[in-house]
């Protein structure tokens, strides 16, 4: 266990003070992907007040030192994920919204409205009455942890899949709180793609309560059934990690096509997490193979890049890096303002600063700088930065 | 005037590509006419006549199969979606990737900025003449 008091997302103040800190000091920053140390202690704790037996009692013995002799709570895989400790997986314990969130990031990143995302990780948790009661206490710590007296955060309130109907009675539960501005979906580990139309009455839900869905790619739980060579056949973390969001994704992006849920549910916009940008070439892909054979998907009424510059956005973290920098301008110029949205990832070894995006966005006008670092994930998720 | 085996009078332009008896409904002749490739149709009993050169690729797309195409509907309130088998005999489909037009009218399925261009074609006297 690495040591949690540890605040590894601080830098130095020479690292602080640098031309591009300076540019961002009166923009506006919103960084949607924010995460909470899930299995931390205190979240835990937190934990047991929405519980009942038999999963409180679970909690509370899986809490005790000593008491059980493997950590069977929630599933993992066993992959050396931090190189024995040279890679810390999380940079710092994200238990605390002002010290933990708000003081690094507004410090670090210039980040003014940080939107929080529990990352539970649940999808592999088998018995679905489980996954369901401690997806929902897990919101319920959202809100009363880490949104309740904040005004500048925001929150998504996770939904698990195993229970698509169950899954739109949390989502119209939620909707009511003011600070929660989307429905979250970790994209690894669904058993059935989620585009599928048994997953409808999530994205129903979403589009009656006006709140986007948030696809969070992920090497989480659940890789070894959706892609079991990656997880079984490859030797090393760096392959697992590097195809885990990626593949996700994909599938994830596929299937919405596939079942023509951007069409059936106009209303709603469809967030991507965590992959990257690059991966992005899959929609010239998808044109592609629309046009070829168009009476397979008959629900879809345009090319999925049209539907993909109207309905879909895409988070920039983690930034890919192709060797002449040049090359990752094209990409970000590709896409820009029409679908890109910051992101940092903090607390975990993805991280992105807000500066090394900014250093892409030389060629961008102003209007399309502010769209990516704050406009886009305004207009989604409601968030008035003015 | 042009001379023709039929002994229509026709414009220079004008060219005979089957006799109306063979160009029943259903069918279709590709017809050279001065070096390019003409596929003319009967639908329905009206005639229509496009290059034979897709606009994607520059694929035969006249000679591809001419059949229907799935339509669908969703129910927001049942989340049921009907599929429906629809147009039977308007769709043209180019066999080399498959691109969906409507026979028609020329209007391409998946992509609005490639409308086929319509040559004029007509029956007269017993054959079917097509304007270049
Ligand atoms: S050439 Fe006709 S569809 Fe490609």
């Amino acid at each position: 266990m690495a040591d949690q008091s540890k605040r590894l997302a601080e830098r130095s103040e020479q690292a602080r003070s640098n031309p591009l800190a300076d540019q961002l000091k009166e923009v506006p920053v919103i960084d949607m992907d924010v995460h909470t140390s899930f299995r931390n202690e205190e979240i835990q704790r937190d934990l047991l007040k929405h519980l009942d037996d038999p999963y409180k009692r679970e909690i509370e013995y899986y809490l005790q030192p000593g008491t059980s002799s493997y950590d069977g709570m929630y599933p993992t895989d066993n992959y050396n994920r931090d190189l024995s400790g040279k890679l810390p997986t999380e940079l710092m314990q994200v238990t605390d919204p002002k010290e933990d969130i708000d003081d690094v990031l507004s410090r670090e990143f210039h980040v003014d409205y940080p939107i929080v995302n529990m990352l539970p990780e649940l999808n592999m948790v088998r018995q679905t009455d489980k996954a369901v009661a401690l997806n929902e206490a897990a919101n319920k710590v959202l809100v009363e942890r880490f949104l309740d007296g904040h005004d500048n955060f925001y929150g998504l309130a996770s939904v698990v899949p195993h229970d698509p109907a169950a899954a739109a009675e949390e989502i119209d539960r939620f909707a009511s709180e003011d600070q929660i501005c989307g429905v979250f979906l970790n994209s690894t580990g669904t058993k059935t793609p989620l585009g599928d139309e048994k997953y409808d009455p999530i994205y129903r839900a979403a589009e009656d309560n006006d709140l986007p869905v948030v696809f969070h790619g992920a090497a989480a739980p659940g890789l070894a059934l959706d892609f079991p060579t990656l997880q079984h056949e490859l030797q090393t973390y760096m392959a697992n990690h590097a195809l885990a969001h990626v593949y996700s994704q994909f599938l994830t992006l596929t299937s919405l096509f596939e079942n023509g849920t951007p069409a059936k549910f106009p209303g709603v916009d469809f967030v991507f997490q965590e992959a990257g940008i690059a991966w992005l070439s899959l929609i010239f892909r998808l044109n592609r193979e629309y046009k070829q054979r168009r009476s397979e998907v008959p629900l879809l009424e345009k090319t999925p890049e049209e539907y993909v510059r109207d309905q879909f956005y895409f988070a920039t973290q983690p930034l890919d890096e192709p060797n002449d920098p040049v090359m990752m301008k094209q990409l970000v110029e590709m896409w820009g303002g029409d679908v890109l949205m910051f992101a940092t990832d903090h607390p975990h070894f993805d991280i992105d600063n807000t500066e090394a995006l900014l250093k892409y966005l030389g060629n961008f006008s102003e209007e399309d700088r502010n769209k990516v670092l704050y406009g886009n994930s305004a207009e989604v998720f409601d968030i008035d930065v003015s | 005037m042009s001379q023709n085996a039929q002994n229509l009078p026709l414009d220079d332009d004008e060219h005979v590509v089957a006799r109306s008896d063979e160009l029943t409904d259903g069918e279709r002749v590709i017809a050279l006419l001065n070096g390019k490739e003409i596929g003319v149709f009967n639908i329905d009993g009206e005639l229509y006549a496009y290059p034979n050169w897709c606009a994607h690729q520059g694929g035969p797309l006249c000679e591809g199969m001419v059949s229907g195409t799935v339509e669908a509907e969703h129910d927001r309130d049942t989340l049921t979606t009907e599929l429906e088998w629809c147009r039977e005999g308007e769709i043209l489909s180019c066999p080399w990737h498959g691109w969906e037009f409507d026979a028609t009218t020329g209007d391409c399925l998946v992509d609005d900025g490639c409308k086929l261009r319509s040559i004029p074609v007509r029956n007269e006297s017993g054959y079917v003449v097509v304007t270049l």
